[in-house]
C-alpha cells in the first residue's frame, strides 16, 4: 500500500538510512505536499515512527466501525418497537372513539325516555281501590286522584299509603285510619285531605294512595 | 472504486465501512501530523479518531473534490482548534504554516517555461536574501538534502528547511509578478 510505503520512507528519513538522492527526492515531494510534510515533521519529533501503536490505532478504527453497525441494528429495532407502539396507541384511540360515537347517542335516548316518565306518572298521586273495600270517588278515581295531589303538602317519607275508612250517610268519609304510624305528619294529613275531599258512594273504604318519588 | 467515486458512495449510503477504507490510508500520515500539533501520543490517537468521527458528518453533507488536501487542511484546523480550546499550548509557528498552505494552492498553475523565464528565476533567485538564495540554489540546483545543505551551510536543519520554503514562496511570487508585467 502507498500508505506503508510512504511510512517506511518517513522511517527510513528520519532514522538517516537513506542515500542523499532519496532524502532529496521526500523533501521535494514534501515541499509540495504539506500534508506529508506535517507528517514528516510530526514523525521527527516523536523521533520515529511507532509501528506498534500506529496498528493499535487502526484497530481502533475497525472496532469503531464494527460498533456503529450494532448501534446502528439497536437503533433500528428500537425505532422498530417505537413504530408498532405507535401504531398501537393510534389503533387504541379509533377504537375507543368509535365507541364513544356509538355509545353517546343511546346514552342520550335514554335520559329523554326517563324524562317523559317523570312527566307522565311520577309526579303524580295515583289513588285506586284496594280488595275489601267497596267506597269509590263519586266524581271518579281520576279526579279524586288530582284532588290528593293539590292538597298534599310533598312531605313524605312513605311511597305507597293504604287508609282505611267508613263512609257516612251524606257520603263523608269516617273513622279514617291510615296505615302508618300515628307520628308521623303525613298520617293527620290525609285524614285532613280526605274529610276536605270529595264525596264516596259505598260503605267500607279500602284505598292506597301511590305518592310521587 | 476510486476516492472520489467511494466519496460519492458515503455521500449517498452513510457506509461507515466505505468512509473507513477511505480514511485507513491516510491514518498514519495524519497521526503525523496531529503529533507535531500535540507532542504527545494519546492526545494525537485521540485526534485521528475525533477527525473520523467528525467526517462521518461532514462527508455526507460537503461535496470534497480532492480528499487528501481537504483531509489535511480539515485535520490541521481541528488541530488548531483543539490547540486553542486548551490555551496557552502553542508551539506552532504560523508564518511556517502559512506558507505550506499557500503552496499547495499556488503549485497548481505550473505552465511551460520558456527561455525568458529560466532568465527571469536567476533575476529572482538575486533578489532573495543571501540564506534563502543559498539554500534555494543548493537544493533545487544542486540537488542536495536538508542534512548536506545545513552541514554545507552551518546553519540548523529547521532553518534550512524553512530558507527553502519561504524562498520558494518568495521566488514564485517574484515570478508570477513578471508575468503578470508582461
Amino acid at each position: 500500500m502507498e500508505n506503508n510505503y510512504q511510512l517506511s520512507r518517513i522511517h527510513n528519513y528520519i532514522h538517516g538510512l537513506m542515500s542523499r538522492e532519496e532524502m532529496h527526492a521526500l523533501e521535494r515531494e514534501a515541499l509540495e505536499d504539506p500534508f506529508l510534510q506535517d507528517a514528516i515533521d510530526g514523525y521527527k519529533m516523536q523521533q520515529g515512527v511507532d509501528v506498534k501503536s500506529l496498528s493499535l490505532l487502526q484497530q481502533r478504527l475497525e472496532r469503531r466501525i464494527a460498533e456503529h453497525a450494532q448501534r446502528k441494528n439497536k437503533f433500528y429495532f428500537s425505532w422498530q418497537r417505537l413504530a408498532i407502539g405507535m401504531v398501537g396507541a393510534v389503533m387504541f384511540i379509533a377504537v375507543c372513539t368509535l365507541l364513544l360515537i356509538r355509545y353517546l347517542p343511546n346514552r342520550q335516548s335514554a335520559n329523554v325516555t326517563e324524562v317523559e316518565l317523570m312527566d307522565d306518572d311520577l309526579t303524580q298521586t295515583a289513588v285506586h281501590s284496594l280488595p275489601g273495600g267497596d267506597a269509590r270517588p263519586v266524581d271518579g278515581w281520576n279526579a279524586f286522584s288530582a284532588f290528593v295531589s293539590e292538597h298534599y303538602s310533598g312531605v313524605n317519607m312513605e311511597k305507597r299509603l293504604e287508609v282505611r275508612f267508613k263512609v257516612g250517610q251524606y257520603g263523608l268519609p269516617y273513622d279514617i285510619q291510615p296505615q302508618v304510624a300515628k307520628k308521623q305528619p303525613i298520617y293527620e294529613e290525609i285524614i285532613q285531605v280526605l274529610q276536605k275531599g270529595p264525596k264516596w258512594e259505598g260503605k267500607e273504604g279500602h284505598i292506597e294512595i301511590v305518592f310521587p318519588e | 472504486m476510486d476516492e472520489k467515486e467511494q466519496l460519492i458512495y458515503y455521500k449517498q449510503t452513510g457506509d461507515l465501512q466505505a468512509l473507513g477504507k477511505l480514511y485507513a490510508p491516510y491514518m498514519s500520515l495524519l497521526y503525523g501530523v496531529c503529533f507535531k500539533y500535540f507532542q504527545e501520543q494519546a492526545a494525537s490517537q485521540d485526534a485521528v479518531m475525533q477527525i473520523f468521527e467528525q467526517l462521518v458528518h461532514k462527508l455526507r453533507v460537503h461535496e470534497v473534490d480532492n480528499f487528501k488536501s481537504w483531509l489535511y487542511v480539515f485535520a490541521r484546523n481541528y488541530c488548531l482548534m483543539e490547540l486553542r480550546k486548551q490555551k496557552g499550548k502553542m508551539y506552532v509557528d504560523i508564518e511556517d504554516n502559512m506558507s505550506e498552505s499557500e503552496q499547495k494552492l499556488v503549485m497548481e498553475d505550473e505552465g511551460k517555461w520558456t527561455e525568458d523565464d529560466f532568465d527571469k528565476v536567476h533575476e529572482c533567485l538575486a533578489s532573495l536574501s543571501t540564506d534563502q538564495a543559498v539554500c534555494v540554489r543548493l537544493f533545487y540546483l544542486e540537488q542536495k538534502c536538508y542534512k548536506d545543505i545545513a552541514e554545507e551551510t552551518g546553519y540548523d536543519l529547521n532553518k534550512v528547511k524553512s530558507y527553502i520554503q519561504n524562498g520558494k514562496r518568495n521566488l514564485k511570487i517574484c515570478m508570477e509578478s513578471g508575468k503578470n508585467g508582461k
